[in-house]
């Protein structure tokens, strides 16, 4: 097995028994990077210089035994959208094409303490709008699966460096299911925790209240560990939360023995196509095999997600989105006449048609006169969704079901219709809004070769629920593939 | 893409109390000192014009 076949923990423990040094690693990464890269273009950007000054540094932390963790020399790529120090944070926008940051975000932080190797910063939609990663002003990212396929988004190139091992694991963010449905189309684990689990400081917003960091893995061990790396309490994150809770490599346990599954119907309506309706089922009744209680119930308000979703979220992204005004950082129009010009022109210029088509539709909701009947009867909608998966986990450790309706589309087949493209969120982004956890694992791969993910949700801070059954699920079909050779 | 929002109005929400965020969570108050000291040169360090250690706008009235 070489080294770029190696799961992150892996690579970790090579390390840490002197079979790998990080330089190594970083090699095998950057030329991989430098064979791949043309093809699949999954980073914005990166270095090889800085990559191995940071591999001899902490080289040199490991053999004097002051980095001992699992995660020490291992090589990762950042979404675009978190800020690092003194490396280029474009949010695939142009208006944020030199933006060069001096401070780093708070996750990222956590990673580096941890001794990661920060090769570079993963391409994505603009601002973390889109399903497809098409929406980055740096040029679309392929899927490795197929390149004539999208990789998913909006932490795309996220998914796309885990899966074509250009990283041994990358930080994505989920606002509607960003990190979750990449996975899914690229075949790798992605999870988003709870709401208020890891610090949003240093992640340039889009939906506040929505949006949250997670890691997309090789696996659900990689998965635990980079998660119980980043889950720290942050007074610079006023919705930040002290959690006690957060050892999530205690849940990597192989048992699924009386764990409550409810399998919402209302998931496995129109639209749905049949091959990942009968993956998740497939993977359901595995589930059921191995001692765990499972059953289909109607969950309700299935469909007024998307639209409370795209409401709130277009609302929060509107105000985000002011601070970018050509002043304080970021690109400035070249000409101009007075302030005013001078704001619009930078503004029609910096951003792109799809973040420009979410201002003016959450500038409109949160307008005077039409603030009621949509941003407020919105918010209502969110109350009465989180009543209802409340009432389903009542019942329920875990709601299982598909990640999204299809497989990876085909590049260029979402952007014309941009509400078909957001009819594809349908079964993530009501986690969002009701702030729960949500992980994807591969489940299968379709007739077209490409990979298909299974979704599972669980209460809000139940995430070792989660991981416990989709490390448990990962078994299963590891056990599957060695019988069938 | 309106009219698709407009499905929200099917639902009956009357006496609901909208939900702006989904913890139960009070506003979180620090001790009022400062931490982040004067940090000019980083906050000016991207600006896109700058002049004598500000930010420089177009002229704002006449």
């Amino acid at each position: 097995m070489g080294i770029l076949d190696c799961t992150a923990v892996e690579l970790g423990k090579k390390i840490q028994a002197g079979e790998v040094s990080v330089r190594e690693a970083v090699e095998a990464v950057i030329e991989q990077i430098e064979q791949t890269e043309g093809t699949y273009h999954c980073y914005i950007t990166w270095d090889k210089e800085g990559a191995l000054r940071q591999a001899d540094l902490i080289q040199k932390k490991i053999d004097a035994k002051e980095l001992t963790g699992p995660l020490a020399g291992v090589p990762v790529a950042i979404k675009d959208n978190m800020t690092t120090e003194g490396m280029l944070t474009t949010c695939a926008s142009k208006i944020l094409g030199n933006f060069v940051p001096t401070y780093t975000a708070e996750a990222v932080r956590h990673l580096q303490e941890a001794g990661v190797v920060i090769i570079g910063k993963a391409n994505m939609d603009e601002f973390a709008m889109g399903s497809t990663t098409e929406t980055s002003a740096y040029g679309a990212t392929k899927n490795p699966w197929n390149p004539e396929h999208v990789p998913g988004g909006s932490s795309g190139g996220s998914a796309a460096a885990v899966a074509a091992k250009e990283c041994f694991f990358a930080l994505g963010s989920d606002t509607g299911g960003s990190i979750r449905q990449p996975a899914a189309f690229c075949g790798v684990v992605g999870l988003k925790p709870t709401y208020g689990t890891v610090s949003r400081y240093g992640l340039i917003a889009y939906g506040s209240s929505l949006d949250q960091i997670g890691p997309l893995c090789k696996d659900v061990t990689d998965t635990a560990v980079v998660l119980e790396t980043i889950a720290k309490a942050d007074e610079k994150d006023s919705t930040s939360i002290l959690r006690n809770d957060t050892n999530f490599t205690e849940a990597l346990i192989e048992d699924v023995a009386g764990i409550k599954i409810g399998i919402p119907r209302d998931y496995f309506g129109e639209g749905l196509d049949p091959e990942v309706s009968a993956a998740v089922k497939k993977a359901a009744e595995e589930l059921r095999e191995r001692g765990a209680i499972v059953e289909e119930f109607d969950l309700s308000l299935v469909d007024y997600a998307i639209p409370a979703y795209y409401t709130i979220a277009d609302a929060e992204a509107s105000s985000n989105l002011e601070r970018f005004d050509g002043i304080k950082y970021g690109y400035r129009t070249a000409e101009y006449e007075g302030l005013h010009n001078m704001y619009k022109k930078t503004r029609s210029e910096g951003f792109g048609e799809e973040v420009k088509r979410r201002i003016m539709l959450g500038s409109f909701v949160l307008s005077s006169g039409y603030y009621d009947a949509y941003y407020l009867k919105a918010l209502k909608v969110k109350a009465l969704i989180k009543q209802a998966f409340d009432d389903a986990f009542e019942k329920y450790d875990i709601i299982l079901g598909p990640v999204a309706p299809t497989t990876a589309p085909k590049l260029g087949a979402s952007l014309s219709d941009p509400l078909k493209m957001y009819l594809g969120d349908i079964y993530t982004i009501s986690v969002n809004l009701a702030g729960l956890p949500g992980i994807s694992v591969p489940c299968g791969v379709d007739s077209k070769g490409l990979p298909i993910g299974l979704q599972m949700i669980a209460d809000c801070f139940n995430e070792n629920v989660l991981i416990q059954a989709a490390y448990t699920y990962e078994k299963i079909r590891e056990q599957l593939q060695e019988r069938q050779g | 893409m309106l009219d698709y929002i407009d499905q929200l109005g099917e639902l009956d929400t009357d006496g609901v109390e909208p939900m702006s965020h989904v913890h139960p969570l009070c506003n979180r108050f620090r001790e009022d000192v400062v931490t982040n000291g004067d940090d000019r040169e980083h906050i000016l360090a991207n600006a896109p014009e700058e002049k004598d250690g500000t930010f420089v706008v177009p002229r704002t009235f006449d």
